[in-house]
């Protein structure tokens, strides 16, 4: 038998891990959600559309490598700008127009905007999961206290709190973070006290495109494939741990995707070995359960309100 | 009318049209507002006088029309564009960003600052003087505003306005859900300013006894029209309840030559 400690801590870096892109995710989509009241389906296929960018179009099985060949630090840096600038394009070229229109429409065009997406990656690569060996030895274990944690695990949280930290800097200490914040919770108040709303929603896509490219980075160095469905199981836990943490609530949106990670990790490891293959409907029927009982959300706040 | 000699107007509305649907909130409404004035604008629940203020905010965009601000045509412009102007509308309903600090809700009032004014200095001098004003919010500078009394974030949204540098100020119902005297605080504040910072100020108000209190002009709205203008305290009690529950058919005005 296994000592206790070691297994606790296992668990615990599993559910920070898993944890960490359910954050990164919520947080991107609670972001846009907050300044424009869109829920924005095409995210998960931003992440996928930036593990594609690494690789030569083809439609073999094994991916060979293109922005893939640049050397690490410049290649995230690439690989994060693409993200970014492939949700500011969005925005310009698809969200801005339909600002007025009402929120199914803007949802309409985001799953219209992750199907062009996912077909023009289909039509370049196949819907064949290709192999992607970028970063041989990421998932060496690293030993910590008698707990063996691969190296990869680290990296995430780390990144994930870096990240958060930085984000959470941005928000808190400067006053283009403010303008946001303000502009998330009431966002014509915030154009009547003359914060820019093409600014502050340009720089919320561009946040939220960074962050799913870092998932698309993180993912394709957990998995080492490339699918050009690889971000949509993880935009869904997103979406739900944003409307978990009340939507548009930052704080909320992040806390609630490292509960779900935990409650999912937590799950993984309880069930009895038949029951795992249920492991997802017990989290949504918790979720439910959870919505029945604060239909706001976890997190909300009591000063969601009207708008002007 | 022109108090001020032969100066343009700093607001000159003129015939103005809001529709929202089928329902038209506004019709063919025209007054000019000037520099040092105050200009109340009256009338029974329903009247426009909201969607007025936020037709001249540009957060709801006339049906036909004109609105000139400082000089500028801002009839169709963004919200953000005329908040560059200096005018700075407080809607109604309080709208304090309940997860902001009071301070960073006076901060982010500064976003539309250009030059000089954009200075950290000038920014902590504004703040400095709305503290003076209102003590009540540098007690409470680093707490959410959503934990604010209803006078507290009235106090609130009105530094805001304070924060924005602006020249022309307008406040939709200020006393709404105040004590007494906290409203006469607040108006005192108000008047302080304008007294020594030159400030405009266009205040919306349902009933008509603070506007006859306090003086200034008068603006009665009803069903989307003027019905009545004029200095507020030259006008008679029987007139002011004749237009404000319309009692008599023609709109009546004391200006020449003007429905
Ligand atoms: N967003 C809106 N949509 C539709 N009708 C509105 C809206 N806002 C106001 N109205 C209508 O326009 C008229 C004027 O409203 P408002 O400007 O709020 O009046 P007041 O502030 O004088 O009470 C009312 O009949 C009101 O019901
Ligand atoms: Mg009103």
């Amino acid at each position: 038998m296994t000592p206790i400690g070691p297994y606790i801590l296992q668990i615990l870096f599993d559910s920070l891990t898993l944890g960490s892109l359910y954050a990164m995710g919520a947080l991107g989509i609670a972001l846009i959600f907050g300044v424009m009241r869109l829920v924005n389906f095409a995210h998960g296929n931003f992440v996928a559309f930036c593990v594609f960018a690494l690789l030569v179009p083809s439609t073999e099985v094994t991916a060979r490598v293109f922005l893939g060949a640049l050397p690490t630090p410049l290649l995230i840096l690439v690989i994060l700008a693409i993200g970014a600038g492939l949700s500011m394009a969005s925005e310009i070229i698809v969200f801005r127009h339909i600002r007025q229109a009402n929120p199914v429409t803007m949802m309409i065009a985001s799953f219209a905007t992750g199907f062009t997406l996912q077909y023009i990656l289909l039509f370049l690569f196949s819907s064949r999961p290709k192999t992607v060996d970028l970063w041989a030895g990421i998932s060496t274990p690293v030993t910590i206290a008698g707990a063996h944690i691969p190296l990869l695990q680290l990296i995430t949280i780390g990144v994930t709190l870096v990240l958060l930290l930085s984000l959470t800097w941005l928000l808190r200490r400067t006053q283009f973070g403010i303008e946001m914040r303000g502009a998330a919770e009431d966002f014509m108040m915030a154009r009547l006290l003359g914060v820019r709303a093409n600014r502050i929603i340009l720089a919320a896509f561009a946040v939220s495109g960074f962050l799913a490219a870092s998932i698309g980075l993180i993912l394709v160095a957990q998995s080492g494939t490339a699918d050009i469905k690889m971000g949509l199981p993880i935009m869904l836990v997103a979406f739900v741990s944003t409307v978990i943490g009340g939507m548009g609530n930052l704080f909320g949106a992040v806390m609630a995707g490292f509960l779900v990670g935990l409650v999912t990790t937590l799950l993984q490891v309880t069930l009895p070995l038949e029951l795992r293959g249920f492991r997802d409907a017990l989290v949504y029927a918790a979720v439910i359960l959870m919505l029945l009982w604060r239909p706001q959300g976890l997190f909300a706040s009591a000063t969601a309100k009207e708008r002007v | 009318m022109n108090p001020s000699g032969k100066n343009p107007p700093i607001l000159a509305i003129k015939n103005l049209v809001v529709r929202y649907g089928q329902l038209t909130a506004l019709r063919q409404v025209s007054f000019e507002v000037w520099r040092g004035e105050t200009v109340f604008i009256t009338g029974p629940n329903g009247a426009g006088k909201s969607t007025l203020l936020k037709a001249l905010a540009g957060a709801v965009r006339p049906a036909s029309g004109s609105i000139h601000l400082f000089g500028e045509n801002i009839t169709q412009a963004m919200p953000e564009a005329i908040a560059r102007l200096q005018f700075s509308m407080v809607p109604e309903g309080r709208h304090v960003f309940g997860g902001l600090t009071v301070r960073e809700n006076l901060l982010m009032a500064t976003a539309a600052r250009r030059g000089e004014s954009a200075r950290a200095a000038a920014i902590a001098a504004t703040l400095d003087q709305v503290y003076q004003l209102f003590p009540p919010l540098k007690q409470r500078a680093h707490t959410l505003a959503a934990s604010l009394s209803g006078g507290q974030q009235q106090m609130l949204v009105i530094g805001r306005a304070l924060m924005t540098d602006a020249r022309l100020i307008a406040i939709d119902e200020p006393s709404l859900g105040l004590a007494p005297k906290i409203t006469d605080e607040v108006y005192q504040a108000l008047f302080t300013l304008r007294d020594q910072a030159g400030l405009s100020l266009v205040i919306v108000e349902q009933s008509t006894t603070r506007a006859v209190m306090e003086g200034g002009r008068m603006i009665l709205l009803r069903s989307g029209e003027v019905v009545l203008s004029g200095a507020a305290r030259a006008l008679t009690e029987t007139v002011i309840e004749q237009a404000y529950f319309g009692t008599q058919d023609t709109p009546k005005t004391n200006e020449s030559g003007k429905k």
